[in-house]
């Protein structure tokens, strides 16, 4: 806004030209840039004023530039003198009347013949023989051609190609950094299964170690059990047959030893007999 | 009311109907152009125009400018634009020096 001020733009609105009659407030540049948003604000309110609803595009059209100059004869004068004359005075009209003009004026010598009228057809002359050289004149067109291209290329299709090169540079930077954010829901997913993964296995884990040690403690109570029950049996048998042996006095001894002497006979005895028996079937 | 005022854009230009600002166009009410006046009515219609120097000096601008975008001002500029203006600055220049050059005139009376 200041800007506007130091710029004298505002100045024809303070006196009451209406707010349309400035519409180019451009910001002097004194360090400040205009940003994008800016731009694309002036942009659009430009746009609604020029090409609002009351545009009257049929009386006023948009100007355009044409690629030539309005066609001519006799090398510079227009086509539309001869064709203002023509409905008045034919075709030749014009020529007689410029030729008549010149010659009247010479005739009245106010067209003065001295040192300077000459100036005119010596300078028609030159420039006609430069157009009509077989050599020059290409040439010069060649070389304002070349001339013409070179200030298109610096001051419109360079610039304009960078542009665009810039924003496609941006664009393409742009859809990387969009498929990136799309991957990025993959990636979650598959931290977070990572993760998943990880707790499964911590559980799994923490299972097993409790099955191991409650194993374990349960292996020692089946074992202490076991081990105290062997050793009571132990120490009983071993308890009996001490408290057997020390019981048993050399007469049972000796009585026992001739039980059996007796008992062994007897068996083998009747072993002998049902040995014949089998034998004499 | 002059039409023209130095610095500013004409009084009737109005953007929002007129759009961008062409400086060789006419912006008041139209009248009959020049080339299809009638000879009688010719006397009428320049009781119609504005004869103010700032008008004369407007209309000046408007032809100028006219004929630049018509001209000078294309995309591929000739030498007729040049052509052009080298005549038009010599009968400027015949009519500032003829004062001076009448006096190498060869007949008293023609």
């Amino acid at each position: 806004m200041l800007s506007a001020f130091r710029s004298g733009a505002l100045k024809s609105v303070i006196q009451g030209h209406g707010a349309f009659k400035v519409l180019a407030v451009v910001p002097s540049r004194q360090g400040h840039s205009i940003s994008k948003q800016e731009r694309i604000e002036t942009w659009d309110y430009v746009n609604s004023v020029y090409f609002g609803p009351e545009r009257d595009m049929k009386n006023f059209p948009n100007p355009t530039q044409p690629a030539k100059h309005e066609p001519v004869r006799l090398g510079i004068v227009p086509q539309s003198w001869f064709d203002f004359m023509y409905p008045k005075t034919g075709v030749t009209g014009p020529y007689v009347f410029g030729g008549g003009l010149a010659l009247w004026m010479m005739s009245k010598e106010i067209m003065v013949v001295d040192h300077y009228f000459w100036e005119i057809p010596s300078f028609w002359i030159m420039v006609y023989i430069l157009c009509n050289h077989q050599k020059v004149g290409p040439q010069l067109t060649k070389w304002v051609a070349e001339k013409y291209e070179a200030r298109k290329h610096v001051q419109f299709t360079r610039p304009i190609n960078m542009m665009k090169d810039a924003e496609k540079a941006n664009i393409a930077k742009l859809d990387r950094l969009i498929e990136e954010t799309e991957t990025i829901k993959h990636v979650h997913q598959a931290k977070k299964e990572g993760v998943e993964f990880q707790l499964e296995a911590a559980y799994r884990q923490r299972l097993q170690t409790a099955y191991q040690e409650v194993k374990k403690r349960l292996d020692y109570e089946v074992e202490k059990a076991n081990t105290k029950r062997r050793f009571e049996q132990d120490h009983m048998v071993n308890w009996i047959v001490n408290s057997v042996t020390k019981s048993i006095t050399p007469q049972q001894e000796k009585e026992s030893i001739q039980l059996f002497q007796m008992d062994y006979l007897q068996l083998w005895s009747c072993k002998s007999i049902e040995a014949d028996l089998s034998l004499g079937c | 009311m002059s039409s023209y005022q130095p610095g500013r854009y004409p009084r009737e230009y109005n953007p929002k109907v007129h759009g961008p600002y062409m400086p060789g166009r006419y912006y008041g009410k139209p009248d009959t152009p020049f080339g299809q006046v009638k000879l009688g009515e010719l006397g009428d219609w320049f009781g119609r125009r504005n004869k103010g120097p700032s008008a004369i000096w407007a209309a000046i601008h408007r032809g100028y400018w006219r004929w630049a975008a018509k001209n000078l001002h294309v995309r591929h500029t000739g030498f007729v634009p040049y052509g052009q203006a080298i005549m038009c600055i010599s009968a400027i220049y015949f009519g500032i020096m003829y004062s001076e050059r009448k006096y190498h005139r060869h007949c008293k009376y023609h």
